[in-house]
């Protein structure tokens, strides 16, 4: 048996919601299960890649430092990186705040919100800073390729992986290529 | 100090005649009288401006946020625009337009508290050769330095108003440097009207007997006119404005196009930075101009010529009309021309800032009162220009070229120039050189004779046709300024070993994103992500990839954008990448790929907000931003 | 006898007065397209439709088809700028597609399919630009709108109210409305209009209709925006020859 393609994922500023499409494959999943071995990812909660793999996975956007650290992580140890989903490619619905400052937003947030008692704006070193803004992923690392959609559909999930897996040019045909 | 600053709005514009008032096409140039009187267009002389010509107020509000010089906004009683070219750079502009405002207590780009004053920035004046320079209350200020920038500190701290001013400081000088075979000796006023209408002449005796004298004295006038194309199209004389255009080609369109009237447009944008030529010649060579008008007027069978002027040449007005009318009282403009049955007469026309207005498609619309935004392609200016009316548009050289190829001929004409470019050019010459100015050659004069007639052998690069046009090095000096090979206005901007290049890229490129019109997507966007990339290498975070995508954004603006602004807005980014690509590879770090934004200046905001200071509320800070 | 062109090595019939875009989609050939509406003055500001002919680019809504002409359209240089070209205005814009009720009937969004575009490629500007909902009907989201000009000429040419202009210079220009206080509440829009019917993005929509239809049943869930616009077209001709 060929060995099998390490692929590693992770949820940055994102709802997960492209990690469970991923799981719409079904009973597909076995199959795929044949071919791809997952190191750190969601999915089986392993915390940090081990070793360098050959793919990358990532949805969601970049919102705060922690992302920007695990963004930086699997662009070291994945061959090819991927953005998954409307989020990790143009920012998505959480870069819907960058028409406003991240003061204003904290405030709603915390300050003005309603029911808060003793408001403030949330400091403890535990949480991870926010950016001014949120970025797609494309702003911070070199991505190999984009998965579009919220979600992409199973169906494109594995259209992609079949096509990478046989190296051949990832590319949807347009009956899949989806922005919602 | 300004008395018409206090004039009730509804008064002053009472006293603009009615006509004007009601006509639309009058729209721009009653803003600019407005905007001259209050230092901006008050809301009130909007709403009325709109009521009166029946045009909706968005209109008028489109105007006040496409022209550089309009303002919504009030402005200081003195308005200071420090003129931004590379050449005011390279010459201290940005340290003394920064020390008066420090004189002033003015922020750049505002207007003092007290409403006394404002300062900015403008894309350059054309007056390079005299630079660094500036426009106070829209007149030219040249030839800056520390001690002009405390005077002027001062009389504006005092409220001297500007006819008190120091004359010397207004002065605007024709620095004619070499004059050949057009120049040495200049046409004297009539002599091409004359010849024009003499070819006309010889035919006369035959139609004289079988024709009613008016009849007669309009077959002389067209036959005249026919012989007078004849000889531009044996002068092959092509377009000066840079696109290099036949110009016989064009009047004869003009004048097969079937239409009540017919217009000649003079194009006196000169907009393209360091480009003074037409400013020289209006100044000393008006005549040979308006004449050049009157004879293509003369040829295509056209009664009205319009000069349209940039903004920044407000200050000829004076001069200008005084020339106009002096030609109305010899016989020269008006009705019956030289006591034939030629009527031609000039109307003066004003930008109000705009690069684009010099595009002719969008100086018509601007001349039609309207946003400068250049039009389709089809049906073109020859068929359908102003007022939808065939209409020659050429350059102010183009005319003055006229005048000299009707009273000498075409063939003399094109005895000087090389194959495909005839005649003589004038050569606009700035930046690091000894002897700045004007300059007279034949087409085919190489790049490197300029610069040794100007003072300029250690040049480590030219600018050639402006920002728009070709970035030349070292090796290149031999090339020939002619259609053949380096095109354009005839703009030389000479950059000397100590300069660094890049600041040329930068200034262009900015320029660009600033003067972009916003219709068409590529070059709207282009000029942008341009700018931004420019500004990442500028803190020295550049990469391979950056680059790559710079030629990747020219390629595209180059093949899709609407108009020639947007397809040679990236010709400073190719060619220094090609030409100079030391500057590029300076500012890059090893790297294959860098982030768009500084990661740790992007959690300033959070940590300013958090107070927070631990090592986790920060990331390694070696990045630089490129976001606008 | 009628005249021809070739597109893309294919002889096209044109009658006298018909743009290359025109010729090519009367003989069933799609040429991408934004800013251009067959019942619209051509404006050429999109320049998707952009050709090449004698190997100059000029956009086809407004070429003239000439006799005999040689246009290149779906070379892969032109495909690649196009996709190009509609990226750079997902960037310059705030396009959040997963929330806004036109996706699915979105020209914009459906063009970007049919180009193949499976991501923004170039750096976001994410630039603030102002909401307009007061008007109860008709809602004005500045994020999506590309400046095509659809609106402002549709008002002016088709509903003959004059409600939009363009305002600025550059990047920076943006809609603006035509009305005193520059809000649409106090304009002339209305819902039926077609400025509001024509625009090819969520820029201009209208209240309490958005989301229709669920997602698999929406237009461009159907087929593709060549499909749809070649058979309007033909349609359209149909009725008015």
């Amino acid at each position: 048996m060929a060995e099998k393609l390490k692929v590693a994922t992770c949820s940055l500023a994102g709802c997960f919601g492209c990690h469970m499409s991923l799981l719409d494959v079904d009973e597909r999943l076995l199959e795929l299960l044949e071919i791809v071995e997952f190191d750190r990812s969601p999915i089986n909660d392993i915390k940090h890649i081990s070793q360098p793999v050959d793919l990358g996975l990532i949805e969601g956007g970049v919102c705060n430092a922690e992302n920007i650290h695990v963004l930086h992580e699997f662009r070291k140890m994945c061959k090819i990186l991927v953005a998954v989903g409307e989020c990790g490619i143009t920012g998505g619905i959480p870069s819907m705040r960058n028409s406003f400052t991240l003061k204003e937003c904290l405030e709603e947030a915390f300050v003005r919100g309603a029911g808060t008692e003793n408001a403030h704006i949330p400091d403890d070193p535990e949480i991870p800073l926010l950016l001014d803004k949120v970025r797609p992923l494309h702003h911070i690392v070199k991505i190999d390729y984009f998965l579009p959609g919220c979600p992409p559909s199973a169906e494109a999930f594995l259209y992609f992986l079949t096509e990478l897996m046989a190296g051949r040019d990832p590319s949807l045909p347009q009956e899949l290529i989806h922005f919602d | 100090m300004y008395p018409s600053l206090t004039i009730p709005v509804p008064d002053f514009l009472d006293s603009i005649p009615v006509e004007h008032r009601k006509d639309p096409h009058a729209l721009l140039q009653i803003l600019i009288q407005i905007q001259h009187a209050y230092h901006h267009v008050p809301k009130e002389a909007a709403k009325r401006l709109a009521e009166e010509m029946g045009v909706p107020l968005v209109r008028v509000q489109g105007l006040l946020s496409f022209y550089s010089f309009l303002s919504p906004e009030p402005q200081g009683d003195y308005v200071i625009h420090f003129s931004d070219n590379i050449t005011d750079q390279m010459l201290g502009n940005r340290g003394l337009a920064a020390h008066l405002c420090q004189r002033l207590g003015v922020k750049l780009g505002e207007t003092r508290k007290d409403g006394r004053v404002s300062v900015h920035f403008t894309s350059c004046t054309g007056m390079c050769d005299q630079g660094p320079a500036a426009l106070v209350n829209y007149l030219p200020v040249t030839n800056l330095d520390q001690e002009r920038i405390e005077r002027i500190a001062d009389l504006v701290n005092a409220q001297i108003p500007l006819q008190d001013w120091p004359p010397e400081f207004f002065t605007v000088k024709s620095q004619i440097r070499r004059s050949d075979v057009v120049f040495r000796k200049p046409i004297e006023p009539g002599e091409g009207i004359r010849a024009s209408l003499e070819r006309g002449g010889a035919f006369l005796a035959e139609w004289a007997e079988d024709l009613a004298p008016s009849d007669a004295r309009k077959h002389h006038l067209e036959r005249g006119g026919a012989e007078t194309l004849k000889e531009i199209y044996r002068s092959e004389l092509r377009g000066r404005g840079g696109a290099g255009f036949k110009t016989g080609i064009k009047w004869e369109s003009v004048r097969d196009a079937k239409s009540s009237d017919h217009y000649v447009l003079c194009n006196a944008d000169e907009g393209e930075p360091g480009t003074f030529k037409d400013r020289v010649l209006l100044t000393d060579y008006a005549d040979m101009v308006f004449e050049g008008m009157t004879i293509c007027g003369h040829a295509v069978g056209s009664k009205t010529g319009i000069l349209y002027l940039r903004q920044e040449y407000w200050y000829m007005k004076e001069h200008l009309e005084k020339v106009l009318s002096r030609r109305r009282e010899a016989g020269l403009l008006g009705k019956g021309i030289l006591g034939t049955a030629l009527d031609f007469d000039i109307e003066l026309h004003f930008g109000a800032g705009a690069y684009i207005c010099g595009m002719e498609t969008a100086m018509i619309k601007s001349i039609e009162g309207r946003r400068g935004i250049p039009r389709r392609r089809w049906p073109l200016p020859v068929h359908q220009g102003y007022l939808r009316c065939p209409t020659v548009v050429n350059n102010v050289e183009t005319f003055a070229a006229a005048t000299v190829i009707s009273a000498k001929g075409g063939a003399w004409f094109a005895h000087n120039g090389t194959g495909q470019s005839t005649g003589t050019k004038l050569f606009c010459v700035s930046g690091d050189c000894e002897r700045p100015g004007i300059y007279e050659y034949p087409w085919g004069v190489s790049v490197h004779e300029v610069l040794r007639d100007c003072g300029a052998l250690d040049a480590q690069g030219v600018q050639v046709g402006g920002p728009s046009g070709t970035m030349i090095n070292t090796r290149e000096f031999d090339r020939s300024a002619c259609f053949e090979d380096l095109v354009g206005t005839g703009t030389l901007m000479i950059f000397g070993p100590q300069r660094d290049m890049f600041e040329a890229v930068k200034n262009f490129a900015l320029f660009f994103q600033h003067e972009s019109c916003g219709l068409c997507t590529p070059c709207r966007v282009g000029t942008t992500l341009l700018a931004n990339y420019v500004r990442k290498f500028e803190k020295g975070c550049g990469s391979p990839v950056d680059l790559k995508e710079m030629q990747n954004i020219s390629g595209l603006m180059k093949t899709m954008a609407h108009c020639g602004l947007g397809q040679t807005a990236n010709h400073h980014i190719t060619e220094s990448i090609e030409k100079f690509p030391a500057i590029w590879k300076g500012r890059m770090k090893t790297t294959e790929f860098i982030p768009a934004f500084d990661l740790d200046g992007a959690l300033e905001e959070a940590r300013n907000l958090t107070g927070r200071t631990d090592p986790e509320a920060h990331l390694a800070p070696d990045h630089a931003p490129m976001e606008a | 006898m009628s005249s021809s062109f070739f597109l893309d090595g294919k002889a096209i019939p044109f009658k006298e007065g018909q743009t290359v875009l025109q010729a090519a989609m009367s003989a069933g050939h799609y040429i991408p397209h934004l800013c251009w509406r067959p019942e619209l003055e051509p404006h050429s500001s999109c320049r998707l439709c952009t050709v090449i002919i004698s190997g100059k680019p000029f956009s086809s809504c407004t070429q003239p088809a000439m006799e005999g002409q040689n246009v290149e359209c779906d070379t892969p240089e032109l495909k690649a700028m196009r996709r190009a070209v509609t990226q750079l205005l997902f960037v310059e814009g705030n396009h959040y597609c997963p929330s806004c009720e036109e996706s699915g009937g979105c020209k914009l969004q459906a063009t970007a399919y049919y180009l193949g575009m499976q991501d923004n490629h170039f750096p976001h500007q994410f630039p603030v630009r102002v909401r307009d909902s007061s008007h109860p009907l008709v809602n004005l989201d500045r994020d999506r709108c590309i400046r095509c000009e659809t609106c402002v000429r549709a008002s002016r040419e088709l509903d003959g109210k004059n409600v939009f202009a363009i305002h600025g210079r550059g990047i920076r220009s943006k809609l603006a409305v035509n009305s005193p206080t520059g809000l649409l509440k106090d304009s002339g829009i209305s819902p039926e209009d077609m400025a509001v019917k024509l625009c090819p993005t969520g820029a201009l929509t209208v209240k309490r209709v958005g989301f229709e239809f669920p997602i698999g049943q929406r237009i461009f869930d159907q087929e593709s925006i060549a499909t749809l616009e070649l058979r309007e077209y033909a349609n359209q001709e149909a009725v008015h020859g």
